[in-house]
C-alpha cells in the first residue's frame, strides 16, 4: 500500500464517527525495514493528536482507532523519528544502490501481522501519477499500447535521508550505508546534491572516506565544499588526501581561505602541499605526487621488498621504484615485476635501467601523456634541472587531464560556473 | 556580472520593447505611473526569488514541489506552462518582425532561428550567450538616449505620472496589464533563483545579492521608462486619443530622435537581439524548471538518449513558439502584446505560491517577509486580478466601461 493512498483519509473512533483524517505516519528508524509506531491524525483545521499504533487498525478506506479521543495516550514524536509526509514524500534521497539522487514520488508501506512497514520509495513515473490520480487511466492506455509502465521502487535500506528543520539541512544518522560504498561513486552522488546537503556529508563521514570523496568530486563541486566547511575539518581532509590531490583543491580557493587552511594542517603534510602549490596547474609540476618510493643502489632485492612492506601503503604507486643518489638525483628505475624475478641478493645497481624515461617539472600535460604512451609507462618521474627527482605524474592523472570535456558534459547548467 | 543584473537585461525582450512601445504610442505618459510603482514591486519581488534560493538552495518548482506536493507543482507549472508558451511565442513573433523589417521572410527567418537556437543547448555553449547578454544591455542605452533626444515634455511626464489623462477603458487596462506582465514575468522568478543557486550565492554572501538584484530592476526599468518616454514622445499626439499601431515598423520612430535614417535599422537589430536571446533561455528554462520539479532526469545525463524529459520539453516549446509564428495570419505584434497580459494574468498564480512558501519559517528560518512585504506582493495579486476581471468582464459585456 501507498502514502498516498492513505493520506487524507478518514480517521474513524470506536464510535464509529469521523474523528478527523489521516495526516502522517511516524516511522522510528532503526530495523532493515522500519515500522510505523504512530499516526498524525489531522482534526478540524490545524490541531493534530499523535496517536500510537497499538490503538490504530488500518481498515478499509481509512483507519480505525480502538481509543477515543479522551483515553489517546499521545505519543511523543522523538528526534530521530521520521514523518513520512513531512520528511520523506516529495523530497531528494540519496539512492545508496545506484549512486543517485531522486526525488520521492511516492513512499511504500507493506502490511504485515496488523503491522504497517516503511519498505519502500517510489520514484518512478507510476508514483508520480498515481499522486495525480491519473495510474490507473495510463496504465489502461499503456495496455491497450503495449507500453509498460514500470514501477521504480527503491528498498528503503538503500536510501539515505536528509531533513530540514528550522531551514538548517541535516543527515540523518547513521551514514554507514553512503560510507560503504566506493569514493568514486560517493563522488556522483555528491555531484548531484545541493549545497547545504553536501556541508552536511562532508561533515558526518568519516575523515577516510571523506577525503577520498572529495578527491574524485568535479573541481568546480571541491571548491563550494572546502569553502562551506571550517577550517579544522577542511584540514583534517585535506590531510588525508594525497598531496597533489590536495593542492589542486587549495590552489583553486582564494589566497586567505588557503592559508587559513594550510596553517591548521599538520606542518609536513602542508610543507608537501606548499611545494606542490608553487606549480603551475598544467605542467608536470602541477599534477605530480611527492608519494612515490626512492631506494639508493646499494640495497638488495630482498632489501627493497621488504621496504615495500613499510612504504608501500602509503605511496601512490609500487610499480615503479626510483632509484636515487646520495644527492637525490635520478639514476635509475626498477619495476615490481623485476624486483621478484630478480635474485633476492641482487644489488639493486646491477639490475635497475639506467636510462630513465623523465620529463622535466615544466613539462606539459600533452609531452606528459605523448612520453607514457610512447613508453608504455603507468608512471612518469619528473625532475628538476639538476636531475633530482621531485615527483611522478600516474596514468589516471594524466587520463583526466586529457579526456575531452565532451565526454563528461551533462545537461548544460544555464551559467557557466 | 550578478544574477539580478542578467535576469533583468532579459526582461526587455520582444514582449517588453514592444508592449512598452506600444504603451507610449497609444497613451503617451499615462501609463508611466504603473511602470513606477511596479518597479517597487519588481524589485521585491525579485528580491524574495533570490532570498529564497540563497536560504534553501532550491529552485521555485523544487520548493512548490517539497512543500505543496505533486497536484499543486502541477497546477503551477502547467500555468507557467502557458505562460512560457505565450512568451516563447512572443519571442519568435520578434524574431519574424524584426528581420520582416529587412525583408526577410518570415519562412526563413523563423525556422532557421529556432534550429540554430536548439542547437545551441545541444552544443552547450554558454559563454557566448553570457557575452551576448552584456552587448545587449549596452544596445538598450539607445532608448534612452533617444528618449532624452526626443525633447519630452517633462512638465507633462511628470504630471501624467500622478494624474494620467486617458480614460479607463478595456483597451487601457489591457496595456496596463500586459506592462505589468512584461515588468515582472513568472519566468523571471524562476529563472532568478535558479540563477542564485547556480552562482553559488548562499546566505553569508547574500548581502551583496539583494544591492544585485535592487540595481538590475532599478536599470531595466529605466530603459523601459525611457522606451515609453521615446515612443510617447515620437509617437503619440496629446489629446486625440489612441494611435492605432499595426506594425512593430511603426514602433522603430522612437529610437529616430538618436538614429534619424537608421532608426528602422536599429531598432529592428536591438528587438531581433532580444528575442533571439530569449527564444534560447525561454525554453530552456521551462525544461529546466519540469524537470528539477518532477525528477525526470535521474543521475548524470549526458546526451539525448540519456535526457529525453529535459530536450523533449525543451524542442517541443522551440518548435511551439516557431510553429505558431509561422501559421497564417500570425500578427506579430498583436502576439507580443497579448503574450504580455497572458503573462500579467497568470503572474498571481505564480506570486501566491511564492508568498506561502516565503513565508514558511521551517523552510525560510528566520529569513521570512517582513510585513510590508507581504501587504505590498498582496496588493499586487488583488490589483492584477481585478484588473483581469474587469477586462474579462467587459469583453463578455462591452459598453460597460465608457
Amino acid at each position: 500500500m501507498f502514502l498516498s493512498e492513505m493520506i487524507g483519509k478518514p480517521v474513524i473512533d470506536p464510535g464509529g464517527e469521523q474523528m478527523g483524517v489521516l495526516g502522517d505516519l511516524v516511522v522510528t528508524p532503526g530495523a532493515q525495514f522500519p515500522p510505523v509506531t504512530a499516526v498524525v491524525v489531522t482534526v478540524g483545521r490545524q490541531e493534530t493528536i499523535v496517536v500510537p499504533w497499538r490503538q490504530a487498525r488500518v481498515d478499509y478506506g481509512g483507519l480505525k482507532l480502538s481509543a477515543a479521543r479522551a483515553d489517546v495516550k499521545t505519543y511523543e514524536i522523538r528526534d530521530d523519528d521520521l514523518l513520512l509526509k513531512r520528511d520523506v514524500l516529495d523530497k531528494q534521497i540519496v539512492d545508496v544502490h545506484d549512486y543517485r539522487v531522486v526525488r520521492v514520488n511516492d513512499v511504500r508501506l507493506e502490511l504485515s501481522d496488523k503491522r504497517l512497514f516503511l519498505v519502500g520509495v517510489d520514484t518512478g513515473t507510476r508514483g508520480l501519477l498515481r499522486r495525480i490520480g491519473l495510474e490507473k487511466p495510463v496504465d489502461w492506455l499503456a495496455r491497450r499500447l503495449r507500453w509498460r509502465l514500470r514501477t521504480h521502487i527503491i528498498a528503503w535500506n538503500d536510501v539515505e535521508t536528509f531533513e530540514r528543520s528550522e531551514g538548517r539541512i541535516r543527515l540523518r544518522v547513521p551514514l554507514d550505508k553512503l560510507a560503504s560504498l566506493h569514493p568514486a561513486d560517493i563522488a556522483k552522488i555528491v555531484d548531484e546534491l545541493d549545497p547545504a546537503q553536501r556541508q552536511e556529508m562532508f561533515e558526518s563521514l568519516d575523515v577516510e572516506t571523506a577525503a577520498e570523496t572529495l578527491a574524485e568530486t568535479d573541481p568546480a563541486v571541491q571548491v563550494s565544499i572546502v569553502e562551506s566547511l571550517d577550517e579544522e575539518r577542511a584540514a583534517d581532509i585535506l590531510e588525508e588526501m594525497e598531496p597533489d590531490e590536495a593542492a589542486d583543491v587549495l590552489g583553486d580557493l582564494p589566497a586567505e581561505r588557503r592559508e587559513e587552511i594550510l596553517s591548521e594542517m599538520e606542518a609536513e603534510e602542508a610543507e608537501d602541499v606548499k611545494e606542490l602549490l608553487e606549480y603551475h596547474d598544467e605542467t608536470a609540476g602541477g599534477l605530480m605526487t611527492t608519494e612515490f618510493i626512492a631506494i639508493s643502489p646499494d640495497m638488495t632485492a630482498e632489501g627493497v621488498i621488504n621496504h615495500l612492506r613499510e612504504v608501500g601503503p602509503d605511496a601512490e604507486t609500487i610499480y615503479y621504484v626510483y632509484v636515487l643518489d646520495s644527492a637525490e638525483r635520478l639514476v635509475g628505475v626498477i619495476s615490481l615485476r623485476d624486483l621478484i624475478v630478480a635474485q633476492p641478493q641482487a644489488k639493486v645497481a646491477k639490475f635497475m635501467v639506467e636510462q630513465v624515461i623523465h620529463v622535466h617539472l615544466d613539462a606539459s600535460i600533452q609531452d606528459i601523456a605523448q612520453t607514457m604512451e610512447d613508453y608504455d609507462l603507468l608512471a612518469l618521474p619528473i625532475v628538476d634541472d639538476e636531475n633530482r627527482m621531485q615527483g611522478i605524474v600516474t596514468v589516471d592523472d594524466a587520463l583526466e587531464q586529457i579526456l575531452p570535456e565532451d565526454w563528461r558534459r551533462r545537461i548544460p547548467r544555464v551559467w557557466s560556473k | 556580472m550578478g544574477p539580478g543584473i542578467i535576469t533583468s537585461a532579459a526582461d526587455n525582450d520582444a514582449g517588453g520593447i514592444t508592449t512598452y512601445s506600444v504603451a507610449g504610442a497609444r497613451y503617451g505618459y499615462d501609463l508611466l505611473w504603473a511602470l513606477i510603482l511596479i518597479t517597487v514591486v519588481l524589485a521585491i519581488v525579485q528580491e524574495m526569488s533570490a532570498r529564497m534560493g540563497a536560504v534553501t538552495q532550491k529552485g521555485l518548482g523544487e520548493m512548490i514541489r517539497e512543500e505543496f506536493g505533486v497536484r499543486w507543482t502541477l497546477f503551477a507549472l502547467s500555468v507557467l506552462l502557458v505562460a512560457n508558451l505565450a512568451t516563447t511565442i512572443a519571442e519568435f513573433a520578434g524574431i519574424a518582425a524584426s528581420l520582416e523589417i529587412f525583408r526577410v521572410s518570415r519562412y526563413i527567418s523563423v525556422p532557421v532561428a529556432a534550429i540554430g537556437v536548439w542547437f545551441l543547448v545541444v552544443r552547450g555553449n554558454f559563454k557566448t550567450v553570457e557575452r551576448v547578454f552584456l552587448v545587449l544591455t549596452l544596445l538598450y542605452g539607445t532608448y534612452v538616449v533617444s528618449g532624452i533626444l526626443a525633447h519630452p515634455d517633462w512638465h507633462l511626464v511628470a504630471r501624467s505620472i500622478i494624474h494620467p489623462a486617458s480614460k479607463i477603458t478595456t483597451d487601457y487596462l489591457l496595456l496596463l496589464v500586459a506592462v505589468i506582465g512584461t515588468t515582472i514575468t513568472p519566468w523571471m522568478q524562476f529563472f532568478l533563483q535558479a540563477t542564485v543557486v547556480d552562482k553559488g550565492v548562499d546566505v553569508k554572501n547574500y548581502k551583496y545579492q539583494k544591492a544585485d538584484v535592487l540595481i538590475g530592476s532599478f536599470l531595466t526599468d529605466l530603459v523601459s521608462f525611457f522606451i515609453m518616454v521615446a515612443a510617447a514622445a515620437t509617437l503619440y499626439h496629446v489629446g486625440k486619443g489612441p494611435v492605432p499601431i499595426g506594425r512593430a515598423e511603426q514602433l522603430a520612430e522612437a529610437l529616430r530622435p538618436l538614429a534619424s535614417g537608421f532608426a528602422t535599422a536599429l531598432f529592428a537589430i536591438g528587438l531581433f537581439a532580444a528575442s533571439l536571446l530569449a527564444s534560447a533561455v525561454l525554453p530552456l528554462s521551462t525544461a529546466y524548471t519540469f524537470t528539477e520539479a518532477f525528477g525526470f532526469e535521474i543521475g548524470i545525463s549526458r546526451r539525448l538518449r540519456e535526457a529525453p524529459a529535459f530536450y523533449g520539453i525543451y524542442t517541443s516549446a522551440i518548435v511551439i513558439g516557431a510553429g505558431a509564428a509561422l501559421l497564417p495570419r500570425f500578427d506579430p505584434l498583436k502576439a507580443m502584446v497579448w503574450s504580455q497580459v497572458v503573462n500579467g494574468m497568470l503572474l498571481p498564480v505564480i506570486l501566491i505560491f511564492m508568498i506561502r512558501l516565503i513565508n514558511n519559517k521551517d523552510i525560510m528560518g528566520e529569513y521570512t517577509n517582513s510585513r510590508w512585504y507581504n501587504a505590498i506582493v498582496w496588493i499586487t495579486v488583488v490589483a492584477l486580478v481585478g484588473f483581469s476581471a474587469i477586462i474579462l468582464v467587459t469583453s463578455l459585456f462591452p459598453g460597460l466601461l465608457r
